[in-house]
């Protein structure tokens, strides 16, 4: 029996799953390329970009997490891989998957779930507790408040900004014919809209989860430096 | 003797009332603009000061216009959700 794939699911989702796949993909091609390796070789052309940047991130985490910094690499820079891809996905013809309310909202949902889970694992449930109730127990709803409305004031911020340019990029292509929307599409608006705009976001989102995942896992840590 | 009418309004009015608040609502850019232009200054004035941290800056720069931004976007969603009734 066929299962129908493309029942009734928004441009943004199914785009969302298109940049899943490519993901897996190119971390399978580009993992099984640098695996065949010899170590002690030099590493040229695209495999050494990928290398390097990774290397960034990866250095960028340790400046947070210090020895901890292998526990949390991965899910935040899956996150940064995923959101890099989507906010340029409109470079390949896609849907942007962030302007569909949905999938920011699973943003949100992760950033909390990633946030409060490993609060929960790292600092034990009765630590956890007391954190959020650091400087007084009266002040354990407003902590409580701010632990949820942060992760979703985060999942805000990526779709206000994906939708803002999207809806300016379909105004100007009311406005101008079809030629003149091809100039600014290849030229101005998605060099601004998509390269510049997109990765930004997705640059800061990355940061802000990181910042506040090391805060709920070393909340003793960040009140003492 | 009692009998209760059901105000109802002109569809046309309901509209251009929500576009006038999503006018309203889109002024939240005012102030998200202010802020975006203080971060931006006072960047400039730390990169004339030290210009060898320019790298740094920008990235602290541009993250802190991103969260000055939000309040924006919040007044532009509501603007969307107006429009729409």
């Amino acid at each position: 029996m066929m299962i129908e794939l493309t029942y009734d699911f928004s441009p943004g989702f199914k785009a969302s799953i298109v940049v899943t796949l490519i993901i897996i993909v190119l971390s399978i091609v580009v993992g099984r390329r640098i695996e065949k390796k010899d170590p002690t070789a030099p590493i040229k052309g695209p495999l050494f970009v990928v290398v390097m940047v990774f290397d960034m991130l990866n250095s960028f985490i340790k400046q947070f997490y210090g020895e901890e910094w292998r526990r949390f690499a991965p899910i935040l820079i899956a996150v940064l891989m995923f959101l890099v891809f989507a906010n340029t996905a409109t470079l390949i013809g896609l849907e942007t998957p962030l302007a569909s309310f949905s999938v920011a909202i699973t943003f949100s949902i992760i950033a909390f779930l990633i946030i409060q889970v490993s609060g929960l694992i790292v600092r034990r449930p009765l630590q956890r507790f007391k954190d959020l109730s650091s400087p007084s127990v009266l002040l354990l709803p407003v902590n409580v408040i701010s632990e949820i409305s942060t992760p979703f004031a985060m999942g805000l911020r990526l779709f206000g900004n994906l939708l803002s340019g999207s809806v300016i990029a379909a105004i100007i292509f009311n406005l101008l014919g079809s030629f003149g929307s091809l100039i600014a599409t290849a030229g101005i608006l998605h060099p601004i809209f998509n390269l510049g705009f997109g990765l930004i976001q997705a640059f800061v989102y990355f940061m802000l989860l990181t910042i506040f995942l090391a805060m709920s896992v070393e909340a003793e840590g960040v009140s003492d430096s | 003797m009692f009998v209760l009418t059901e105000v109802v309004f002109n569809q046309d009015f309901v509209s251009g009332l929500a576009a006038f608040g999503a006018g309203i609502a889109i002024m939240t850019g005012v102030g998200a603009g202010i802020g975006q232009g203080f971060a931006a200054g006072k960047a400039v004035e730390a990169v004339g000061r030290q210009p060898e941290a320019s790298g740094k800056i920008t990235t602290t720069m541009l993250v802190g216009q991103a969260m000055a931004e939000t309040t924006g976007l919040y007044g532009l969603i509501i603007a969307f959700v107006l429009i729409g009734q």
